[in-house]
């Protein structure tokens, strides 16, 4: 429901990236949109039209979007899996106590220049 | 086909709201002023137990808070009669707050006397979990009513916590909620969270989280 503030947020930095770096035209942005992140790529995706409309430097960007699995650290066994939902248990213990070690985060992977 | 050339960006879009929450933690710390986000879903009883804290605590301290609604000013109204100082702060449609919006309203609100602040978030079990506001603490309230599977239904939020508020306990015989059921989900996603039930109705259970609170903010004033 946040999605286009935090698309904003990423037209705006990269904006500014290409001011400070001499960059007068970004082809791609690449996001990373960790599984677990509370952004929704198809959602990411529809405002990302207007929000280049609104740029100097990103006006024919194209975004491509890598979406990245979750990875759970069982407390108990110390495995490392994906869990499907939040009371899932470790698949080698059984145990559903984990901490969440990636996939929450939304991150600007690179840029595509001519 | 074109060539382009790859420029290696790796920047969280969250680094900025990172930064700007470790810049307000810093200067309330200088300070000497304790900020306390406190998160809910609308109607678990964030101002109820705002009241009856600030009724408890505030012949030791002065505190302040800053509410944050989409609109209206409802609460601000019913916390300025307990005496506390007070702002409302409209997020402007926002679903959460972060720490940019913490700032202005700090700034707004002068906060070099006051020992605690408490920032009543935006009532939301899913965003405002995904922002630091630059408090010192975390907390939560969950009501009976709503059952004892939410920490399951929203991880992230018990999983931020440093304090989980079980409130309306008073009302445990009516509802279908499982206490030892609603710790053991809280502990799944978050062992170290301090969990108190109470009641912001009957005052059950106030003295540990008020002790709490107190000794929290008492050793950020160190």
């Amino acid at each position: 429901m946040h999605e286009m503030p935090i698309v904003l947020n990423v037209v705006r930095s990269m904006d500014v990236y290409a001011q400070k770096n001499h960059i007068p035209d970004i082809k791609v942005v690449v996001v990373d949109i960790g599984e677990a992140s509370s952004v929704v790529p198809f959602f990411f995706r529809s405002c990302w039209d207007p929000a280049v409309g609104q740029s100097y430097h990103l006006q024919n960007a194209a975004l491509e979007i890598n979406e990245i699995p979750c990875k759970a650290k069982c407390r108990k066994c110390g495995a490392e899996f994906r869990p499907g939902r939040s009371d899932a248990g470790c698949p080698e213990c059984g145990y559903k106590g984990w901490n969440l070690i990636s996939g929450r985060d939304i991150s600007i992977k690179e840029i595509l220049v001519e | 086909m074109e060539k382009y050339k790859v420029i290696e960006i790796k920047e969280s879009v969250f680094e900025n709201n990172d930064k700007q929450a470790e810049k307000v933690r810093e200067e309330l710390k200088k300070q000497g002023t304790f900020l306390l986000n406190l998160m809910s879903s609308p109607g678990a009883g964030k101002t109820t137990t705002l009241m009856r804290t600030i009724d408890m605590l505030k012949g030791g301290m002065h505190i302040g808070v800053m509410e944050a609604d989409i609109d209206s000013a409802v609460d601000a109204e019913t916390i300025s009669s307990s005496g506390a100082r007070v702002i409302q702060l409209h997020t402007g449609g926002m679903c959460h707050l972060d720490a940019e919006m913490t700032r202005q309203g700090l700034d707004e609100f002068e906060t070099q006397d006051l020992d605690l602040v408490v920032l009543e978030n935006v009532g939301n079990l899913v965003c405002p979990a995904e922002f630091d506001t630059g408090a010192a603490k975390n907390a939560m309230i969950l009501s009976v009513p709503e059952g004892d599977d939410k920490p399951l239904k929203y991880p992230l939020m018990f999983t931020v916590c440093d304090a989980v508020l079980i409130n309306k306990i008073d009302t445990i015989s009516v509802f279908d909620f499982d206490m030892k059921k609603a710790v053991s989900n809280i502990r799944l996603r978050n062992p170290k969270a301090e969990i108190f039930p109470v009641s912001a109705n009957t005052g059950e259970g106030f003295d540990a989280w008020t002790d709490w609170l107190s000794k929290n903010v008492g050793d950020w004033r160190r």
